[in-house]
């Protein structure tokens, strides 16, 4: 059979459909491929009978032309749908694969259904409805990961950051493809996690992705990238150069990056932060180093702030007020170090937490009580149980 | 008594706000005076709700096939969330003081007995027809497929092209007169097209999304025609011989919108008895044309291999009322089968089913059942398409020898090196599927089973296939819902 004709006359009745009947009285393009029809129809009777249909319709007036087109268009398509094409030539390799260990695809739909809304919809209540599902382990679903990737540039800010850190690093490599192809380095908020992601799962891959963001992004996506530097001796000189920068969130990203390294410059940056001015920005890389030249920088200034704030000796409540925040700044960096060393500092400070407590200003220095204790608790048991009547001082006394 | 476990509650319950206030309730020790029969068909409870009075909530298991829940709070929605929550406490192992079956209970449980033998009675009876009634609602529905032919016949007049979404509003206005001329098929058969013309949002198409729809739209032009033609023949047909029951060949009673009871299909014949049914895959989508939830299940039967559809519809207006459907994972056992009228794929229903754990046999026999042959399955699928009212996406079973990639098209090859390109254009309201292909496990890229919908594009000819699940030895992966 002509498929060729089929096709055309296919072609002109949808022309004739969306102009509107009333035209086709006469239409002379319809009338041009009627002797093709007809000598095709000798060889196949059902052109035989389209031509003949065909003919109606030119013939029709604008009261029956109508009638005469659904006839035509019913015909049409009942033919067309009989060769309909199908396979594909070319060489037919495997699918690229990414196995996925542990996961199902039995979740049953009234949990699957509502929470791919959940993460494709807006509306109100979502959030709840994706972190109960993450509790209940849902996630482990195959079927969730496409709509868990396009949450990530969701509107609502804190179910794309959810879905960034908690959910979407569950699938592992699998992903990446899926991430490269939908990432754009000139893109906002979700190409940024994005990029994160990317760093996360493959750091040693994503390497091109990092210097076209740093390259040709906005700001926000250069501080994202920055954050993802560090893994490599070539990035040290940008990422010092970095630390000095005007911009406090891109001083931030330099020194979370250089946390990662060990080597001296970096070393020496993050010795620098802590006798500086951008300990707040540097709390992280601090807290998660464990270079010795840093923890002793660390303790050497805690030991210094708690001897001043301890001695009394200032009176200003200002500049109080700002070795508190210090001093805040350099117990949280302490958080979760189980050294002995640390412990022996922070056992000594509980035993004059009631000195320290009484200091003035703003932050105050029961501030810096509650931070202490808050710290202690998060430290190991050893530390826990020992000053346990000092733990209770500030609670007893001042959190009161 | 039914094992009353998570499951079971979750299958019973209306739906999951539902199941889930139950538990809160179940959790809060909400429920207390938690009594028992000594036989364990009869289970009470105590609920303080927001009424004054503590409300009486009851599971009756005196037919395990068929609890019966009893609550005195004023909510419409069976079983309640009190209920629910009872069944909770009997699936936490909650401890139930042994009572006797309180008299008033006994009482209903006597009455439901009769109930239920008068329905059997009555339903073995032949049915009386009006048949002054029938021949007066049927010549209505003569003049609603007259009144359908000059709406459809105007649109095609003024072309597909001036059609928008305020047209298509006023032309669903008109079409409200074939709800009451006994068409609502034929109503939504309109609405189908009307609703190509407007935006999830309902609001009016770009350039670029209208030049989309026009092949579509074109293809349920070509049906609405279909539907009259054969519609008024059939209707004329019935209205000369009054006591001619619906036609049980093709689909065309369901098309203009009889909704067959069971009764009906038992009187014709339409039953299978003793039938094993796999959910293959799952779907829930609002179908905005009918206005209505539509949940639906495609099965395959165990014996035969042939792939059914189940469909709930929940319209807007009583979805809090009726039980939205859920997968189902395990081997339906239905006493009897009633399977309506029509296409590749017929609409099955059934009254009372007993589930049984699905079985590595039972897997055999249904990758038993797949076509291995692509060649004759797309030659079955091309002469039922061209049918102008047949179901437009027919499912099948393919016995594949590999899934693969040609370019970055995904193909799926028989064993004879016939292919089938793989598409995610399928229903409306089902999830996209083939980029799933590359997250499985590599052993199921060969010699496994695919479930597929077929789809046949008129605007780039190409009839293409979307897979909906895998079935191998060990399982159904599904790839939608």
């Amino acid at each position: 059979m002509s498929l060729s004709v089929l096709t055309q006359v296919y072609e002109e009745v949808r022309r004739l459909a969306i102009a509107g009947s009333v035209v086709a009285p006469g239409d002379f393009r319809l009338r041009k491929l009627l002797p093709q029809l007809e000598q095709t129809g000798t060889k196949a009777p059902v052109l035989a009978k389209l031509s003949e249909v065909v003919k109606q319709l030119i013939e029709s007036t604008e009261a029956t032309s109508a009638a005469a087109l659904l006839e035509l268009t019913a015909l049409v398509h009942a033919v067309l749908y009989t060769q309909g094409e199908t396979g594909l030539d070319g060489e037919l390799v495997p699918i690229k694969t990414f196995e996925l260990a542990g996961l199902k695809t039995q979740t049953p739909a009234s949990v699957l259904k509502p929470l791919q809304d959940a993460l494709t919809k807006k509306g109100s209540g979502r959030f709840d409805v994706i972190c109960e599902a993450h509790a209940e382990m849902a996630f482990h679903d195959l079927r969730l990961i496409r709509p868990a990737l396009a949450a990530l540039d969701d509107n609502y800010s804190e179910i794309a950051d959810f879905v960034a850190l908690q959910i979407l690093p569950l699938y592992g490599d699998a992903i990446l493809p899926e991430l490269r192809a939908a990432f754009d380095p000139k893109g906002r908020a979700g190409h940024v996690r994005r990029l994160l992601l990317m760093h996360r799962l493959d750091p040693a891959g994503t390497r091109a992705c990092v210097q076209r963001a740093l390259e040709e992004g906005s700001k926000e996506m250069r501080i994202a990238a920055i954050d993802c530097l560090g893994d490599s001796p070539d990035d040290l000189p940008f990422l010092l150069e970095q630390v000095k920068a005007k911009t406090k969130d891109v001083r931030a990203a330099a020194l979370r990056a250089l946390g990662r390294g060990d080597a001296d410059d970096a070393v020496k940056a993050l010795c620098d932060s802590i006798r500086g001015g951008d300990l707040a920005l540097a709390v992280t890389p601090i807290r998660a180093s464990r270079n010795r030249a840093v923890w002793d920088a660390l303790l050497a200034a805690a030991e210094r702030e708690s001897a001043a704030l301890i001695d009394g000796a200032e009176g200003d409540k200002r500049k109080l007020g700002k070795q508190n925040e210090r001093m805040c700044l350099l117990l949280e960096c302490l958080r979760g170090r189980g050294d002995e060393k640390t412990e022996s500092f922070l056992r000594s400070l509980c035993e004059r937490v009631d000195t320290l407590a009484a200091v003035g200003g703003e932050p105050s220095g029961k501030d810096v009580a509650e931070k202490l204790v808050s710290v202690v608790g998060a430290g190991p048991p050893s530390l826990q149980s020992a000053p346990g009547d000092a733990r209770e001082t500030p609670r007893r006394k001042w959190l009161r | 008594m039914p094992n009353v476990n998570e499951a079971f509650i979750e299958a019973a319950a209306p739906n999951a706000e539902a199941a889930r206030n139950g538990r809160t309730l179940a959790l809060k020790n909400q429920l207390v005076a938690l009594q028992r029969s000594e036989d364990g068909t009869l289970w009470l409870g105590r609920c303080q709700g927001s009424g004054r009075t503590v409300y009486l909530c009851s599971a009756d298991f005196i037919d395990p096939d068929k609890p019966v829940y009893r609550c005195t709070c004023p909510s419409r929605q069976f079983p309640c969330k009190h209920a629910l929550g009872l069944l909770y406490a009997i699936a936490g192992g909650k401890t139930f003081h042994v009572v006797a079956v309180p008299e008033d209970v006994v009482a209903k449980r006597v009455k439901a007995a009769a109930r239920g033998e008068a329905n059997s009675t009555d339903a073995a009876k032949p049915r009386r027809v009006n048949k002054s009634a029938l021949a007066k609602k049927i010549r209505a529905q003569l003049e609603g497929i007259d009144l359908l032919e000059k709406l459809t016949q105007d649109v095609v007049r003024l072309g597909i092209g001036t059609m928008n979404a305020k047209m298509a509003g006023e032309l669903e206005e008109q079409a409200k007169q074939l709800g009451n001329a006994y068409l609502p098929g034929a109503q939504t058969a309109l609405r189908n097209y009307t609703t190509l013309f407007r935006s999830e949002q309902g609001d009016e198409l770009s350039a670029a999304g209208r030049e989309a729809v026009y092949g579509e739209a074109l293809d349920q032009l070509g049906r609405l025609y279909a539907l009259i033609r054969r519609g008024r023949a059939y209707l004329q047909k019935r209205l000369e011989d009054p006591e001619l029951a619906p036609e049980t060949e093709s689909s065309i009673a369901a098309w203009l919108g009889h909704a067959w009871q069971l009764r009906e299909l038992k009187a014709c014949g339409l039953v299978q008895t003793d039938v094993e049914l796999v959910q293959l895959a799952f779907n829930t989508r609002d179908d905005v044309a009918r206005q209505e939830y539509v949940d639906t299940g495609l099965w395959m039967h165990l014996g035969n291999g042939r792939i059914f559809i189940t469909q709930t519809f929940r319209p807007y207006k009583a979805v809090k009322f009726i039980k939205s459907e859920d997968s189902f994972f395990e081997v339906a056992q239905v006493q009897e089968l009633c399977v309506y009228p029509g296409d590749l794929n017929p609409r099955v229903r059934w009254d009372k089913l007993q589930v049984r754990p699905l079985e590595r046999r039972d897997l055999i026999a249904m990758r038993g059942h797949a076509r291995d042959h692509f060649a004759t399955v797309i030659k079955d699928v091309k002469s039922h398409l061209k049918v102008p009212l047949a179901d437009r996406c027919p499912v099948f079973a393919l016995a594949y020898r590999r899934l693969g990639a040609v370019g970055r098209e995904f193909v799926v090859e028989d064993r004879s090196g016939e292919r089938l390109v793989i598409t995610d254009a399928g229903v409306t309201g089902e999830p996209r599927s083939s980029h799933l292909l590359s997250l499985l496990p590599r052993e199921f890229l060969e010699d496994q089973t695919l479930i597929v919908r077929f789809r046949h594009d008129l605007d780039t000819g190409k009839l293409q296939v979307k897979p909906l699940s895998v079935v191998t030895e060990s399982g159904v992966i599904r790839l939608t819902l």
